[in-house]
């Protein structure tokens, strides 16, 4: 057998049926199982959110228990984090990186496809952690996302399955991480350089170079953590000379970085879409790609701050509260960016392109409540309260799940082949950003107020916002249906899309996913292309 | 091709090396934070608090207390026999001493009181320490109750050598009072 015909081996059609998805190293179709995986979880995850709105719509106990109560926080946190937004971006990534730098596939296609399909075990696990304890499985996990001891270690067998959830979900991270970064390094096209790179494979590089750091950080201390439980060690028990507060110290090694792994692909995504719809190259590239290598930096070392009332010294905040401060300043550099970006530009405003600009908006609001709670004794006052809740969703669901939200409609086209329904994409993101608004917004004058998170129940002078919370959290939430409708829409067909989907697309760096066909073929630049 | 292998073996050990890392934090945690002092909030930056002296008994001078009391007109014809049981006694500097008022309830309803102190000569207040008094909370009594009431204190041997009589008045109020005068 020749060289060229087992080279020619490798480019029949996939296998048909379930072999296709299960047996895949094909890019494409691990991104669209990535993206699948999300929408599906987004919508398990946002049912607990809907549960937790419905509770707290008014005073006392209606729904649910306490214990079931914070349980439903936890892993709508867990959910939210290692489910939805980390998915999505990583189904971008597989489905856009290769195309963008004109690579035929990732770099280790087969590891791509066991990060992959770690990911559905990852995810019975932890459903299975919220079902053992109505079987006898103990108490169930209260803790919140943060997995705190002494409450960790008391908690019943939902614990070791959420550790092991933990476990799976990591190494299937750690693995697209480098998997990513080796496609990155090793196939961009001939004349590819660095420099030329689209800021979406910029902002994943980084992205996947923390995540590598930081993901193993977080499996160390569950694994104590699962230590402490069963082996007897006592890593985090005082009473055995260990310190709970080395877990916490721990857990936002991992934590704040995880910030910027759920927001730094979307900030690639902004980049991408807002000198499209400007017709403008980004303004100022390099500042932005240091800009992004300084936020992820500077991320490493302001963990503490989620810590100020745990009891350190003075000398300690002092130093966490003018870093955390610092984090302002790449930050601003991309907003003015941005901004600086659309100005002057013949702007359009499809639904990418609004989604982008309520972005900038509502991050930046994130942004001033975030200054506001990284001063030392402001935050002493507002720490476990409701501002706290608002300001991490207003710094999370526009900073990352509304950047995924413009990244898709602006890549629908590419994916599938057809132009999404511009008039019910543009009802949606109207019908969503009241809702997220109408929803979050309030939060803020409760946690001013006093109202603390993570508890079921709450005093009546709290009553009126929380109604109005609970009302926009259904608006907020009913109007994902019409994303689900969206999309399922375009798949089965209409309009079909150009090559080039949109009239601003080749503008400053852009990716070579455009120099395709839509949707592309299944096996896409076997010859590399050259950039000029 | 080789090089990808090479790349992705080079990169995969950054993930088991901040494994390690976070075990390495249990000891060098613990280190670091004796070195640099800053996890002991208690030792490494509050001022000490300071410790109490054992105060010596100045038997070389006495001083004379006088208890007085004074009904408010808040409890006029409400309360009667307001008054130390020791109209006056006399001690050293540093001795403990508690002695009790009696008050008595002669209306048909339940009344809840508080008493004010005031010390002469004013300077010499500072030095009067209460230990326990019926003055530190309101004192309620039932329609018809008589109360004794207790008070332990001493007095400091810091007082200035001058004073020779300190006259302890309290006035009794009713506690409804002193909200309204609060909330003026």
């Amino acid at each position: 057998m020749t060289t060229s015909a087992m080279h020619d081996d490798h480019h029949h059609e996939p296998p048909a049926g379930w072999q296709r998805w299960v047996y895949s190293t094909n890019h494409k179709d691990i991104g669209t199982m990535y993206l699948i995986f999300a929408l599906v979880m987004m919508f398990l995850g946002g049912g607990m959110a809907m549960v937790i709105r419905a509770e707290l719509f008014l005073p006392g106990l209606q729904l649910v228990q306490p214990d079931l109560f914070n349980n439903l926080v936890t892993n709508h946190a867990l959910i939210m984090v290692f489910g939805v937004v980390m998915p999505a971006a990583a189904g971008m990534a597989n489905w856009m990186i290769p195309l963008m730098i004109g690579a035929p596939d990732m770099a280790l296609p087969r590891l791509n496809n066991l990060s992959f399909w770690l990911l559905p075990m990852g995810g019975t696990l932890l459903v299975l952690s919220m079902v053992v304890p109505f079987f006898g499985g103990g108490a169930p996990v209260t803790t919140g996302w943060t997995l705190y001891p002494p409450l960790s270690t008391q908690a019943g067998m939902g614990m070791d399955l959420l550790i092991f959830t933990v476990h799976i979900l990591g190494i299937s991270s750690i693995l697209a991480s480098i998997n990513i970064i080796v496609t990155i390094v090793n196939m961009r096209a001939p004349g590819m350089s660095w420099m030329k790179l689209p800021i979406f494979v910029w902002a994943w590089m980084f992205t996947a170079i923390l995540l590598v750091l930081i993901m193993p950080v977080l499996a160390g201390a569950v694994t104590m953590l699962l230590f402490d439980r069963h082996m007897g060690t006592s890593f985090f028990d005082a009473a055995g000379g260990g310190d709970p507060v080395l877990f916490q110290h721990l857990f936002w090694f991992f934590g704040h970085p995880e910030v910027y792994v759920l927001l730094l692909p979307s900030i690639g995504v902004l980049g991408t879409v807002i000198p499209t719809f400007a017709r403008k190259p980004l303004f100022g590239y390099k500042p932005l790609v240091g800009g992004m290598a300084f936020l992820a930096t500077l991320g490493m070392v302001v963990w503490a701050h989620h810590q100020y009332t745990v009891g350190m010294s003075l000398a300690a905040t002092k130093y966490f509260m003018i870093v955390t401060i610092l984090i302002s300043v790449p930050v601003g550099l991309m907003i003015f960016s941005f901004i600086l970006t659309m100005w002057r530009g013949a702007m359009t405003f499809e639904t990418p392109m609004l989604f982008a600009i309520a972005i900038i908006v509502m991050f930046s609001f994130a942004g001033v409540t975030g200054v506001m709670l990284a001063v030392v004794p402001a935050d002493l006052q507002y720490h476990d309260t409701y501002f706290v809740v608002a300001h991490f969703h207003y710094a999370l669901i526009p900073g990352a799940l509304f950047g995924l939200y413009a990244g898709v409609f602006f890549w629908l086209p590419k994916w599938t082949g057809h132009m999404y329904d511009e008039k019910l994409g543009k009802i949606f993101f109207w019908w969503t950003t009241l809702g997220f608004n109408l929803t979050f917004f309030p939060q803020h004058f409760l946690g001013l107020a006093g109202m603390p998170r993570r508890i079921v129940d709450y005093n009546i002078q709290f009553t009126e916002f929380n109604v109005v919370s609970s009302v926009g959290g259904i608006i907020f939430g009913l109007s994902h249906i019409l994303f689900l409708y969206i999309i399922i829409k375009t798949v089965k067909g209409g309009e079909k899309a150009k090559d080039q989907s949109w009239e601003g697309a080749m503008i400053g760096t852009p990716g070579l996913e455009w120099t395709l066909t839509s949707p592309p073929p299944h096996h896409s630049f076997t010859v590399p292309p050259v950039v000029k | 091709m080789q090089s990808k292998k090479k790349l992705f073996a080079l990169i995969g050990f950054v993930p088991i090396f901040m494994f390690g890392f976070a075990f390495a934090m249990v000891p060098l945690y613990g280190w670091y934070c004796d070195v640099a002092g800053i996890n002991n909030v208690q030792s490494a930056e509050r001022e000490p608090i300071p410790s109490i002296k054992n105060i010596e008994v100045g038997h070389e001078r006495n001083i004379k207390i006088e208890f007085d009391a004074t009904l408010h007109e808040s409890v006029e014809g409400i309360v009667s026999e307001f008054r130390s049981l020791t109209p006056s006694i006399t001690l050293s500097p540093g001795d403990v001493h508690s002695l009790v008022y009696r008050v008595k309830n002669i209306s048909s309803n339940p009344l809840v009181t508080q008493a004010v102190p005031s010390i002469t000569p004013w300077w010499g207040g500072e030095h009067f320490k209460k230990i326990e008094c019926f003055c530190f909370e309101q004192q309620t009594l039932a329609p018809g109750e008589e109360k004794e009431m207790g008070l332990q204190f001493y007095v400091h041997p810091d007082i200035p050598e001058n004073i020779k009589t300190l006259t302890l008045s309290y006035t009794l109020m009713a506690a409804s009072e002193m909200t309204k005068s609060a909330s003026l």
